[in-house]
C-alpha cells in the first residue's frame, strides 16, 4: 500500500492514526515537529503527508510551504489534519497548497476516503 | 570476647538480611510494574481495536471487572475526544455497554464538587442522550464550575431540551457568564437557527432581544435579516447597537438601507456601530452614506466611517481623499490619520 508520513505532536492521536492506517496496510512514519517532518520527507519519500498545523519548532504551514517550493517534494499530496477549523484556516491551508483539509475531531471513514482520493490523484 | 564476636555476627546477619529483603522487594516491584504495564498496554491495544471492531469489548469488560475501571475510562475518553461521526457513535455505545455513562450520571450527585465537575465534562464527551436530563439537573448545581460544565456538555449533546436550558441560562444574567454561554451556543452552529429566530421574534425584555440579535449575528443567520431590520427602531439603545453589529457581520446587501437609517440614530453608539457595519458589507452603494458620516459630530462615528471607506477599496479611498482636500476641519483631521495609516501599510481598525 502507501507510505504515509504522519506529522503530529499529540501521542494519542498518532497512535490512533498508526493503528487504523496500519490495519489498511499502509506504512506509517511519525514526525513530532516540522523540522523532523522535512527531514523524514527527504529520507523516506512518502506517498502522502498527514500534517498537523500547530506544532513545536516549525508550524504546519511553514512545512507545507517548504514542501511545495521544492520541486522534488511539491507533488506529494498533503492533507492537513488540524483542530483549527475556521473558514480562514481552511482557506489558508488550501492556498498554501494542501490537497485537502480535515478538522479535528475527525472520523476515520471520512479520513480514509480522503486519503484514498489523494493517493489516487498522485498516481 | 565471645559476646563481642556474637554481636558482630548478629549485626552482619541483620545487614545481609536487610539487603536481601530490599532486593526481593525491588524484584517483586519490578515484576508487578512490568505485569501492570503489559496489562495496561493490552487494554490500550483493545481500546485502539475499537476503531476497527467497536463491538469487541470483552477484554475491556474484564478490565473493568478486575478493577482497572479508571484507566480504561480515561483512555476511552481520550480516544472519544478526537473522534466524530460514526466513530463517535461507536464510542458512545462502548461507554454505555461498559457502564461508564451510568457511573458518571451517578457521580453528578457526588459530595465533592470536583467529581461532579469531572462527571459533567465526561458526559459531554461520552455523548449519550441518556445524560441530557441529569445534565439539565446539574445545570442547577450550587457550584458555578459544575453548572458551566453541565451546560457546555448539553451544548455538545445538542438536543432541543438542552438548547432550551442554554437559552434560559443566557437570559438569566445573574447565574451565568453570558459570553461563555454565547460561545457554547455559537459552537452548536446552524442546527439552533430556527429556535434562535423563534425566540428573537418573541423577545420580551430588551436584554433578551439584544442577546438573540447578537446570536443572530454570531451565527450569521441570513434568514434573520428581516427580523433584525424590524428591530432597528427598537426603543432600547443596546438592541439597536446589536442590530447594527449583527447586520454588519451577516453582511447581506439588503441591510444597506437599514444601516443608513441607523447612521441617523440619536445615539452616537448606534451611529458608530452602523458606520462600522456598512464597511463590512463591502458594497460600493454605501460610499455616499459613509462620506456623509465623515461630518458626524461624534469622533468615533467619523473614525469608523473613514475606516469603512478605506476597507471598501479604491472607490472608498477616493472619497477619503476628497474629504481630506475639501471636507470640514473635523473630517479632514479624522481622514488624515486613516489615510496615513493606510499609506504606511498599518492595518486600519475602527
Amino acid at each position: 500500500m502507501a507510505r504515509i508520513l504522519v506529522t503530529e505532536d499529540e501521542p494519542y492521536i498518532y497512535k490512533m492514526l498508526e493503528f487504523r492506517l496500519n490495519t489498511l496496510g499502509h506504512e506509517i512514519s511519525l514526525a513530532t515537529n516540522g523540522e523532523q517532518a522535512l527531514a523524514l520527507v527527504d529520507s523516506i519519500r512518502p506517498d502522502l503527508v498527514l500534517l498537523d498545523v500547530m506544532m513545536p519548532v516549525m508550524g504546519g504551514f511553514q512545512v507545507l510551504r517548504k514542501l511545495k517550493e521544492d520541486d522534488g517534494t511539491s507533488s506529494i499530496p498533503v492533507i492537513i489534519l488540524s483542530a483549527k477549523g475556521q473558514e480562514k484556516d481552511i482557506v489558508a491551508g488550501l492556498e498554501h497548497g494542501a490537497f485537502d483539509y480535515i478538522t479535528k475531531p475527525f472520523s476515520f471513514p471520512e479520513l480514509i476516503a480522503r486519503i484514498d482520493r489523494a493517493l489516487a490523484s498522485a498516481k | 570476647m565471645f559476646a563481642a564476636i556474637a554481636a558482630i555476627a548478629l549485626l552482619q546477619a541483620i545487614v545481609v538480611l536487610a539487603v536481601f529483603s530490599l532486593l526481593i522487594e525491588r524484584l517483586a516491584r519490578n515484576f508487578y510494574a512490568k505485569r501492570s504495564e503489559a496489562r495496561l498496554k493490552d487494554y490500550e491495544r483493545h481500546i485502539l481495536g475499537l476503531l476497527v471492531d467497536p463491538t469487541d469489548i470483552g477484554r475491556l469488560q474484564q478490565a473493568v471487572d478486575a478493577g482497572d475501571r479508571t484507566f480504561v475510562r480515561e483512555k476511552l475518553l481520550q480516544q472519544s475526544e478526537q473522534l466524530k461521526g460514526i466513530d463517535k457513535e461507536h464510542m458512545t455505545d462502548v461507554f454505555l455497554r461498559l457502564g461508564f455513562v451510568e457511573q458518571e450520571i451517578g457521580a453528578l450527585k457526588s459530595r465533592g464538587w470536583w467529581r461532579r465537575l469531572e462527571a459533567a465534562v465526561n458526559l459531554g464527551n461520552m455523548a449519550s442522550q441518556d445524560a441530557v436530563r441529569p445534565l439539565i439537573d446539574a445545570a442547577k448545581d450550587v457550584n458555578e464550575d459544575v453548572r458551566l460544565a453541565a451546560v457546555t456538555s448539553l451544548g455538545r449533546l445538542g438536543t432541543a431540551e438542552g438548547l432550551g436550558v442554554l437559552l434560559d441560562a443566557l437570559e438569566d444574567g445573574d447565574q451565568w457568564t453570558p459570553a461563555k454561554i454565547l460561545e457554547i451556543l455559537v459552537s452548536m452552529g446552524p442546527k439552533i437557527e430556527s429556535e434562535i429566530l423563534r425566540r428573537l421574534a418573541g423577545g420580551q425584555s430588551p436584554m433578551s432581544r439584544k442577546l438573540y440579535v447578537e446570536l443572530c449575528g454570531h451565527l450569521r443567520i441570513l434568514a434573520g435579516v428581516e427580523l433584525l431590520q424590524a428591530l432597528a427602531d427598537d426603543t432600547d439603545l443596546r438592541v439597536r447597537t446589536a442590530v447594527a453589529q449583527a447586520l454588519g457581520i451577516i453582511g447581506h446587501d439588503s441591510a444597506v438601507g437599514t444601516l443608513n437609517g441607523l447612521l441617523a440614530d440619536k445615539e452616537c453608539l448606534v451611529r458608530a456601530e452602523a458606520a462600522r457595519a456598512l464597511g463590512g458589507l463591502g458594497s460600493v452603494e454605501t460610499v455616499e452614506y459613509l462620506q456623509q458620516a465623515l461630518d458626524d459630530p461624534d469622533w468615533q462615528v467619523r473614525r469608523n466611517a473613514a475606516v469603512s471607506l478605506c476597507r471598501l477599496g479604491p472607490a472608498g479611498k477616493d472619497r477619503l481623499q476628497a474629504a481630506f482636500e475639501s471636507g470640514t476641519a473635523q473630517a479632514q483631521r479624522t481622514v488624515a490619520h486613516v489615510i496615513e495609516l493606510d499609506r504606511l501599510g498599518i492595518p486600519v481598525i475602527g
